[in-house]
């Protein structure tokens, strides 16, 4: 790591030590004192084919990467975790979503290219004088644009998001994060994280530099990269506010990874939803927009690297200092294209990734995964070794011994997963459940929604269920905890889907600006989608759903202070 | 309440409370971020919460946001807490009934003083038509 960013960000500096101590400890022919790989002769592009976007050619550093264990381990990471349990085509991989996104990353910048033509002259001679031939520069933007693609979800591990949730609780990734998001100036998480150092070791670099050695033949142009320019774009910046665009492809509401991962999803899961790529190819465009940084994290940030830009004062354009940027967007013209990939995505929520199986089966592995990890830190077992596990980990770890857990409240767990032996809901309230205190279903809601009370309400619930649930049935155990893990109980809040930036990225025209609010009444969609499709379930084992319903009524009661309960339903009543 | 322990979201729930039936911007958001950052910013308030230190604003456009206050005002919206009863959701105000169970929430004296403290600014930056 830069000797800067690892004095300024002592976190981020431990976290990609310990990802490049892992590299070159599991993989030592790829990352080691004498790594051979790539071990062949590089050509300059070999040809992959998807399922989803054909025939694509991936360049000789492209397949250096493709081909080492960064990437390589996604293969054995499903896209949409134990989905398949639901949708048994849903096998697919954050392997071949990578790949997907670094085609879908290069048409956008290429239909970029295409629209904006003069637009990319003017930037590349403001950003990249040195360069003689501005198709140079351009080149350059669209590999980095691509490594950064294949780099975005590396960070995965055990069922995606499913582990995601748990090693994001490691103190180490959650300072980490937060320093990344200082950096950044961009709200960041512990997998971005993850997926930012790795792209920053040693390893990396070294690989990349060995690939050119390798070639067939040598390069005719200048292909020089700067890797550092590749970090950033991973999490959404450049090291040039001009280019701000480039860092939108990879991480926006409109951006690389949700064009290939929602119909990714959605075709694998057999689900018949679309939406016209072309079309947004066509309408998306270059923003001129002020990026604000009146706490000066901009700065820092492009200091970090060595680069000064030119800041502007307060001036009509924004009231704080501020830089000038392109933001990617897409013209009025995309309207219908918006509407479908805001519909898709909340049919993919309502469908997929919230489906009442799907969250019982990575509930149940979540504990399991939960108590591994407090297994491992009772064993003294610190940060950095819980990082490098779960990078380690994978889907194959559940057929492992690695979740062989001798406690005996869980030990059915892991044998209940594999054999998808799930639990079922027990009861289940939504914002339009019929409740004679309105308002406090309402605010109940509301409540869960702060990121302080989410884990205090659901262990308060939790706890009046288990203390019912034990009147009932004696023989669960002695406390509140053994009595939810052999029952398979658990409150299920998840988090409803957001489109929270959308206004930043649409709308406008030569003619008229309009926010993208003008258009479409985003949030009455979202209250219409949760309102009618969201579901706070109370999961438990077959053969205690009775009891478990009994006690969750009586936990609103007690929890929700709703004198007459709430007429929660079993299940069978949900629209999915 | 203790000034201390006031969240984003307890504070958000307060500030509805003070501007009671009055119409609020809901479709634009920046009228609340931008207040939400000037009070994190300034200096002239004699106590703060501690939250308003730790709010983490973004820096991605012509103005800063927070992206934990943007998912709240909309989980306000679809728990059902607020109502847009216009068309166009260009306004919104809060529900009677959850209006009176914050209400009913028992205040400390510091944290009273700080949501009157700021609560002349809320009403000309949130309020739809106010200035």
């Amino acid at each position: 790591m830069h000797a800067d960013l690892a004095k300024n960000y002592p976190k981020l500096a431990e976290v990609t030590g310990a990802l490049e101590e892992l590299l070159k400890r599991e993989y030592p022919s790829y990352f080691g004192p004498a790594a051979t790989h790539p071990f062949f002769p590089l050509k300059r592009s070999k040809v992959i084919h998807d399922s989803l976007w054909g025939t694509n050619a991936f360049t000789w550093r492209e397949m250096a990467l493709i081909d080492s264990p960064i990437l390589q381990r996604l293969h054995n990471i499903h896209q949409t975790g134990l989905a398949y349990y639901v949708y048994p085509c849903a096998h697919h991989t954050r392997f071949e979503h990578s790949l997907g996104v670094c085609v879908m990353a290069s048409r956008v910048f290429d239909a970029l290219q295409r629209q904006e033509s003069e637009r990319f002259l003017e930037i590349a001679a403001a950003v990249a004088p040195e360069k003689k031939k501005p198709h140079e520069a351009f080149a350059q933007w669209r590999t980095e644009l691509r490594l950064a693609a294949l780099f975005h979800d590396a960070g995965h591990s055990m069922h995606s998001h499913t582990s995601e949730l748990e090693y994001s609780k490691i103190p180490l990734l959650q300072d980490a994060a937060k320093e990344l998001s200082r950096f950044v100036g961009v709200p960041k998480g512990a997998g971005e994280v993850i997926s930012f150092c790795l792209s920053r070791t040693s390893c990396v670099r070294d690989l990349l530099r060995r690939a050119q050695t390798k070639l067939r033949e040598p390069l005719e142009t200048d292909e020089t990269i700067d890797l550092d320019n590749v970090s950033l774009l991973i999490v959404g910046r450049t090291k040039h506010p001009e280019l701000q665009f480039l860092g939108d492809i990879i991480s926006s509401d409109l951006d690389a990874d949700k064009l290939d991962y929602l119909l990714r999803d959605a075709v694998a899961a057999g689900l018949p939803l679309r939406y016209d790529l072309e079309r947004y190819l066509y309408t998306v465009r270059l923003a001129p927009t002020p990026l604000a940084d009146d706490e000066g994290m901009l700065q820092e940030m492009y200091r970090a690297f060595g680069v000064e830009r030119d800041r502007q004062d307060p001036d009509e354009d924004s009231p704080y200092p501020h830089y000038r940027g392109n933001i990617l967007q897409l013209s009025r013209q995309a309207a219908s294209t918006i509407e479908q990939i805001i519909i898709c995505k909340f049919m993919l929520f309502s469908y997929i990734y919230h489906h009442k199986k799907v969250r019982a089966a990575e509930g149940m592995l979540t504990r399991l995964i939960q108590r591994r990890v407090a297994r491992w830190r009772r064993g003294g077992k610190g940060d950095v070794f819980l990082i490098q596990q779960f990078l380690l980990m994978t889907d194959q770890s559940l057929e492992s011994s690695l979740l062989n857990l001798p406690e005996p409240d869980i030990a059915e767990y892991k044998n209940r997963v594999a054999t998808r032996l799930l639990p079922r809901v027990a009861f289940n309230f939504t914002p339009r459940t019929m409740c004679p205190e309105e308002g406090k279903l309402s605010n109940f809601l509301s409540q869960l929604q702060k990121p302080e009370r989410i884990k205090s309400l659901s262990e308060a619930f939790e706890k009046a269920l288990a203390q019912h649930l034990l009147s009932l049935r004696p023989d669960l155990g002695t406390t509140s905890k053994a009595a939810l893990a052999r029952a398979g109980v658990w409150f299920d809040a998840p988090k409803p889907p957001k489109f929270d930036k959308l206004e930043r990225l649409f709308y406008g025209s030569e003619e008229s600006e309009l926010a993208v609010t003008e258009v479409f009444p985003i949030s009455s969609w979202i209250q219409a989608y949760i309102t009618y499709r969201y579901n706070i379930r109370v999961f438990a084992f077959s053969e205690y759903l009775n009891e478990v319903k009994q006690s969750a009524i009586h936990a609103c009661k007690v929890v929700l202070e709703i004198e007459d309960g709430l007429a929660g339903g079993a299940g069978g009543r949900e629209a999915t | 309440m203790n000034l201390e322990d006031m969240s984003l979201g307890d504070f958000v729930e307060q500030i509805l409370v003070t501007l009671g039936e009055e119409g609020m911007h809901f479709k634009d958001e920046r009228p609340w971020h931008e207040f939400l950052y000037r009070l994190k910013k300034n200096p002239t308030l004699a106590e703060k919460p501690s939250f308003l230190g730790n709010l983490f604003f973004e820096w991605n456009g012509p103005y800063p946001r927070s992206q934990e206050l943007s998912e709240f005002l909309h989980g306000l919206h679809w728990t059902g807490c607020l109502s847009a009863p216009n068309a166009s959701y260009d306004t919104f105000t809060t529900k009677p009934e959850v209006r009176a169970i914050w209400q009913g929430v028992p205040m400390e004296p510091r944290a009273r003083a700080f949501l009157d403290a700021v609560s002349e600014e809320a009403r000309r930056e949130l309020v739809i038509n106010a200035r």
